[in-house]
């Protein structure tokens, strides 16, 4: 896959925004990965657990619940950095003012609405931590995955409008790496 | 022409016993006694996961919302934990009934249930301990079962009398039982052929009144609820409370009846639990109960009489 | 109805204007939803869903199979693959395209995607077919159309995610793929047979290829070594189909680790890849969860069913309008999208259609039989223009090749993959046999 990366590595200028991927593969990323390892830990020790020492890993299932919540939002901001949303770029080839005028109305569009839902998951979050919402059986509270939720929504956000107001020159066709399915 | 139409979101299955026998039925008597000036559409599919469904209610993402007061791991319901209990009933129907009058008129339900209407409290059938290791004759047998519990309760319970107790989602159990992760379930009847368990059990051990129960809310919206005429809603208030009690309480005997047959027919042992291990429970029991008696004392509530109410209402002597 | 056609149009003229799809679907549905309850509801359903949706023990399979599949594309075995298939058709004319197609068909059964497996098998198929001097339209078509069997031939995140929705379980989903996914790569394999036969030009003469080396045999050998792993700890109850894919994703480690076919800089790639693409699909299982409530609350799927039942259409047409539908929106949509956005509309037909079949007069039969046909028909959108992202992939792994020639190329095997589709829709036998067999 990192392949497909570097033929598109002439970069981020050409999408448009700041030059942030190193930084946030390094915070982030690292981040997301560490969890991701985690996750395949949990089952593995859980599965072989069960077979060899004959005892189930309790809570297994709600750490698998909240490290995934993690997973998933530490994640977005990279995934929308390397702008890999899916989009549909049909109307590309009206030529490039067109493409720099729908790409700018894309990025304030999605910057408007990672905004919002920032603003929604900060507040569920609150009232989450006003309830005093726990999981079931190792009482992990719920409120700081909302908040984490909040503000990697507020980040790509941020993300969505630089691309907006400085949105790229010449436009190549959308960028569909790997992961869809 | 309808003046009101109100959204069920219903997350149970469309063809659950209690979506057939209780919600919908109760949907249509309620366009029937406001002779047609309040509608209930019950959706094919739910506005939200179900723990969120009382908070969706209240926040009006729908009108009418049904779910368990054990979704929520917070304080908020510590009241309606009396429906938890061991011994409490040994049908939906008187048990459904007892957990309205009492929670609802002394245990003062609504103040509970904030922001929201209260129209229906229930619990299902008597809760009961299935496993697939060995008829329970002593309290030493629960020791080291793997048992799926719901939590709250009946998971303290379970871990005092030695099993080891698992959290898991209602339909994660039968893959886990199949593959030998758990040993047992506390479920009702009804919960074991639902959930596809007769091939994987094999005594299930019953206690008088239930080993544990399930409490259920049905509410509304209040801007909603306002919204309808003190006419109407006296009429819809008579159908439900102690009324819906009785319908949802009979769907889930209902249930727990064909289910029952089934269990039977595939072999299932059910067998009242021996003295000796009805002894432990019920000492174990008294100190849960207990706790629950001071913590609502503090509020002013009297835990113990309310107990006393409602088994004298269902009859359960133990 | 109508406030969900005016949903369905709004969505696709943002889409339209380039807006991600996860967006457009979460704003159409939010805003719908608000207009239909108000704001304060809307409001509060948008942050339960987007934090709800990620607190989710089964959706946890999501990022385990894609890093297994990550995992397994850079440790290397795809190239064993490959050249196992190049010593079976490899005399043939258009001996490597067949090879392409059937190491497609061997990796998505250790991939749960399919434009990783488009992209894993591009990097290995695409430079030797050049060096022979395939045409370009042959080689790429080969490997975009192969790559589709990824969601197929289990493990499978779509139907993962169909199961979910749909409450059908997960394990014989699986397993109905299994012989469709055969009946896949056996008409592909057919479809290169009949370009090359009417146009010679297309390939070369067949070789003599190359003697596997010791890595490539020992390639095969974990492909087939961890699928069996998968199935056997599925069907014979040692884990559940959750569980398989953390199994999976630990045992993929293991093999990477023991053919030392990868540095830890891949590793890592690898991982920040897996981390980066379940963002992606949870964006967009958002939106769709948002856009599909708001459908639900409008009435679209009770709508539907009325109409079907009300004029009493037979089952047959019913399929067949429903595949057309999938079809067309095939051309811009790509399958997750496109699940999420119109199973739920669909599947409570399978209830109530009055199926000729016996098969398919039980719900969950029908329930299984659709998911195989709906995820063939999506399958096919990833190869239909103007937007194919198994075709996308190919163009960006090879930038000298223009679209249309990738778009020319798939073509006798989107012909394949439509008969293959009425074969799967008249004989539902063929994915509910080994079902049934369980
Ligand atoms: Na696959
Ligand atoms: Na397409």
């Amino acid at each position: 896959m990192e392949e497909l990366r570097k033929r598109f590595k002439s970069g981020p200028p050409e999408n448009g925004g700041l030059e942030i991927g190193p930084i946030l593969d390094w915070s982030v990323g690292i981040g997301a990965a560490t969890i991701l390892f985690c996750l395949v830990l949990i089952t593995c020790v859980d599965v072989v657990g069960r077979y060899i020492l004959d005892t189930p890993l309790t809570g297994a299932f709600e750490l698998t619940e909240v490290l995934l919540a993690a997973l998933v939002f530490l994640a977005l901001p990279l995934a929308t950095e390397r702008r890999e949303h899916v989009e549909v770029d049909l109307l590309g080839l009206l030529g490039p003012r067109w493409n720099t005028l729908f790409s700018a109305f894309a990025g304030l569009f999605s910057a408007a609405l990672l905004a919002t839902f920032s603003w929604r998951l900060a507040s569920h979050a609150w009232k989450a931590a006003q309830d005093g919402s726990v999981t079931n059986a190792l009482e992990i509270p719920l409120a700081p995955f909302g908040y984490l939720a909040s503000l990697s929504c507020l980040f790509c956000a941020f993300i969505a409008f630089l691309r907006g107001i400085q949105p790229p020159a010449h436009e190549r066709r959308a960028k569909t790496e790997e992961g869809i399915l | 022409i309808a003046e009101t139409e109100l959204v069920m979101s219903s997350w149970l299955p469309p063809r659950h016993p209690i979506v057939v026998g209780a919600m919908k039925p109760w949907a249509e008597q309620i366009e029937e006694v406001t002779e047609g000036r309040v509608t209930v559409r019950v959706l094919t599919s739910p506005l939200g996961a179900p723990p969120a469904h009382f908070d969706m209610a209240a926040e009006g993402v729908a009108d009418i919302t049904y779910g368990l007061h054990s979704f929520t791991t917070d304080d908020r319901f510590q009241r309606s934990r009396i429906g938890q209990f061991s011994f409490l009933g040994d049908d939906a129907v008187s048990g459904s009934k007892a957990f309205w009058n009492v929670y609802a008129n002394d245990l003062d339900a609504q103040a509970e249930h904030e922001g929201v209407k209260l129209l229906g409290l229930f619990v299902h059938g008597p809760g009961v301990l299935h496993n697939n290791v060995r008829r329970i004759e002593t309290v030493d047998d629960i020791a080291g079962l793997k048992i799926r519990v719901p939590g709250g309760y009946i998971a303290d319970l379970m871990a005092d009398l030695g099993a080891t107790t698992l959290f898991m989602s209602s339909g994660e159990v039968y893959e886990k039982l199949s593959r030998g992760v758990i040993d047992g379930v506390t479920f009702t009847y009804e919960a074991l052929t639902a959930f596809n368990l007769t091939d994987d059990l094999q005594y299930s051990m019953r206690v008088p009144g239930g080993i544990y129960n399930t409490t259920w809310f049905v509410v509304m919206n209040d801007d909603k609820w306002n919204e309808i005429s003190a006419e109407d809603q006296a009429a819809i208030e008579a159908i439900s409370g102690e009324a819906f009690a009785e319908l949802v309480g009979a769907a889930w005997n209902a249930a727990d009846e064909a289910a029952i047959e089934e269990i039977q027919a595939e072999g299932i042992e059910i067998y009242d639990a021996p003295a000796p291990v009805l002894e432990a429970i019920k000492q174990a029991a008294a100190a849960y109960e207990q706790a629950w008696i001071d913590a609502i004392a503090a509020d002013g509530y009297d835990g113990a009489a309310a107990l006393g109410a409602f088994r004298a209402q269902t009859g359960v002597a133990y | 109805m109508t406030e969900s056609l005016i949903g369905f149009a709004v969505l696709f003229g943002l889409i339209l204007l380039r807006v991600p799809i996860a967006f457009a679907m979460a704003a159409v549905g939010g805003i719908g939803f608000a207009l239909l309850r108000g704001w304060e509801p809307a409001w509060a359903l948008t942050g339960q869903v987007a934090f709800d949706t990620t607190l989710s023990y089964s959706l946890s399979v999501i990022p385990l199979f894609i890093f297994m599949g990550n995992v397994l594309a850079a440790s290397g075995v795809a190239h064993g693959l490959y050249a196992g298939a190049d010593r079976l058709f490899g005399r043939m004319r258009g001996g490597l395209a067949m090879a392409s197609v059937f190491s497609c068909g061997g990796f998505s059964a250790v991939c749960g995607s399919s434009l990783a497996t488009a992209a894993t098998m591009s990097k290995v198929a695409m430079p030797s077919m050049r060096k022979f001097g395939y045409d370009d339209r042959l080689a790429t078509g080969s490997i975009a159309a192969g790559g589709t069997l990824g969601i197929l031939i289990p493990p499978s995140v779509i139907l993962i995610i169909y199961g979910l929705m749909t409450e059908t379980d997960i394990a014989k989903l699986f397993i109905a793929g299994v012989i469709p996914g055969i009946i896949g790569v056996l008409f592909y394999l057919f479809a290169v047979r009949i370009a090359v036969a009417i146009n010679p030009a297309l390939a070369p003469e067949g070789q003599h290829s190359e003697p596997m080396t010791r890595s490539d045999k020992i390639g095969v050998f974990a492909v087939l070594g961890l699928f069996l792993f998968i199935m056997v700890g599925i069907y014979g109850d040692f884990f559940t189909p959750t569980e398989a894919a953390g199994m999976g994703a630990g045992a993929a480690v293991v093999i990477a680790i023991a053919l030392r076919a990868m540095n830890l800089r891949a590793f890592i790639e690898a991982t920040l890849d897996s981390v980066r693409a379940t963002a992606m699909i949870f964006a967009v299982i958002i939106g769709a969860e948002l856009f599909t409530k708001f459908i639900n609350l409008a009435g679209l799927p009770d709508a539907l069913a009325g109409i079907v039942l009300d004029l009493e259409m037979p089952a047959w047409a019913v399929i067949g309008i429903i595949i057309l539908i999938y079809l067309l929106l095939g051309c811009v949509l790509e399958s997750l999208s496109m699940i999420l956005l119109t199973v739920p509309v669909f599947y409570p037909l399978m209830y109530d259609l009055p199926f000729q079949s016996e098969l398919l007069q039980d719900p969950e039969n029908a329930l299984i039989w659709f998911a195989i046909v709906v995820v063939v028909a999506t399958e096919i959108s990833l190869i239909t223009p103007p937007v194919g992202m198994n075709v996308f992939v190919l163009k960006g792994v090879l930038r000298d090749v223009s679209l249309s020639t990738v778009f020319r190329g798939v073509l006798p095997f989107w012909i394949a993959d439509i008969f293959r589709l009425g074969l799967l829709i008249t004989v539902p036998i063929l994915s509910l046999w080994l079902v049934n067999l369980m």
